[in-house]
C-alpha cells in the first residue's frame, strides 16, 4: 500500500485533456465564519448580516458573501486527490477570477484541465499548469485559476512498478 | 464621556498608487491551523498533513497548505486594503517562494500599483502588490489583486 495513489504523477497528465473531479462540496455559513475569522480577514461583508441587510444595493441583495479565498482553497481542495496528490509544490497561480460570488448553502463543484507540462530545475519532478475552475450544479463558473503545480515523476518515485 | 465611533478600513478616495501599506499584526501559524485547514478543505496532499511522508520528500515536517499561507498573507491585508470592498475580483501572479513550516510568522505588505473608476458611480477598482514574509524577512508569497471598493458617501444606485 502506498501513501498517495498512483493516477496522478507528471507522467499521467495529458495536454487539453479535462479532469471532473467527482465530489462536491456545500459550503456552510460555518466554513465561511470560521476560515474568514481564522486568517483574520475583517471585511464585514462576509460576517455582518446587519450591515448587509442595512445596504442590500450594495450587498448582494443582504446576503452576505463567502470570503473568495475560502472559495479558491474548497475548489483546490475539490481537485486536489486527482491533481495534487503527489505534488511537492504548489508554484505560482494566475489570472484569477471570482466571476460569480458564493452564498451559504451553494455546493460547488471543481475540474482541472491540463495546459502546459514542463520540466522543473529537479529530476524527480515536473511543472504541470492546470486551469482550474469551480462551478455550482447549473453550471455558473464562480472562480477560475490558471494553477502551475511541481509534481513527481513515476519514472522517479515508482522504479520498477 | 461623549461616545466615539472608531472606523476601520479605507474608501476608494484613500488609496494613493505607489503607497506602501505595511500590514498590522503579523500571525504564527499552528500545526492546528494547518491540520484544520486543510482537513475540512479536503485537500489530499500527504505534504500537509503526513509528517513522515513530507520528510521523505526533503521537507524538515509538515508544511503548511500553500492555500492556507495565501489566506494569512491576504486575511492581514484586508484591514488596510479591502475592509470597505464590494467584491474581490482575482488574483494575478501569484508566486510561492518558500516553503512554509507550522510555527512560522507570516507577515504581510502591499503596494498600491493602479486605481481607476468602475462603471457605476459609488466605487472604484484598486489594484494591489501585496508580498509576504516569513519571520527571517525572506519572501514566502507575491501576487497582485484588484479589488472592488466603496467610494465615500456615494449612496448606491
Amino acid at each position: 500500500m502506498s501513501i498517495t495513489g498512483d493516477g496522478s504523477y507528471f507522467e499521467d497528465f495529458n495536454i487539453g485533456e479535462t479532469l471532473e473531479h467527482q465530489r462536491g462540496r456545500t459550503i456552510t455559513e460555518a466554513d465561511n465564519h470560521i476560515f474568514t475569522s481564522m486568517v483574520m480577514n475583517t471585511a464585514e461583508l462576509h460576517f455582518n448580516q446587519n450591515m448587509v441587510d442595512k445596504d442590500p444595493k450594495t450587498y448582494y441583495n443582504g446576503r452576505r458573501v463567502v470570503y473568495g479565498g475560502v472559495v479558491l482553497a474548497f475548489t483546490v481542495g475539490l481537485a486536489s486527490e486527482d491533481t495534487s496528490e503527489n505534488a511537492i509544490a504548489e508554484v505560482e497561480m494566475d489570472n484569477g477570477r471570482h466571476t460569480n460570488p458564493v452564498f451559504h448553502g451553494d455546493t460547488i463543484y471543481a475540474r482541472s484541465t491540463v495546459l502546459e507540462k514542463r520540466d522543473s530545475d529537479r529530476a524527480d519532478a515536473g511543472l504541470v499548469k492546470f486551469k482550474l475552475e469551480g462551478f455550482k450544479p447549473d453550471g455558473t463558473v464562480v472562480v477560475e485559476i490558471d494553477r502551475t503545480v511541481l509534481i513527481k515523476r513515476k519514472s522517479h518515485y515508482l522504479k520498477g512498478a | 464621556m461623549p461616545s466615539r465611533k472608531i472606523e476601520r478600513g479605507h474608501y476608494f478616495e484613500d488609496f494613493e498608487v505607489g503607497h506602501l501599506y505595511k500590514h498590522h499584526w503579523g500571525r504564527t501559524i499552528t500545526e492546528g491551523d494547518n491540520s484544520f485547514f486543510t482537513s475540512v478543505t479536503m485537500n489530499a496532499n500527504p505534504i500537509y498533513f503526513n509528517r513522515e511522508y513530507a520528510q521523505s520528500l526533503g521537507y524538515k515536517g509538515v508544511v503548511v497548505n500553500h492555500l492556507l499561507v495565501m489566506n494569512v498573507v491576504f486575511g492581514l491585508s484586508v484591514e488596510d486594503l479591502s475592509e470597505r470592498a464590494i467584491a474581490h475580483l482575482g488574483y494575478e501572479g501569484m508566486k510561492y517562494l518558500a516553503t512554509v513550516y507550522p510555527g512560522d510568522t507570516l507577515t504581510s505588505e502591499s503596494l498600491v500599483v493602479s486605481k481607476r473608476d468602475s462603471s457605476r458611480p459609488d466605487r472604484g477598482i484598486v489594484k494591489f502588490r501585496t508580498t509576504g514574509y516569513n519571520q527571517r524577512g525572506e519572501k514566502v508569497l507575491e501576487y497582485e489583486r484588484p479589488v472592488l471598493i466603496r467610494k465615500r458617501n456615494v449612496k448606491s444606485e
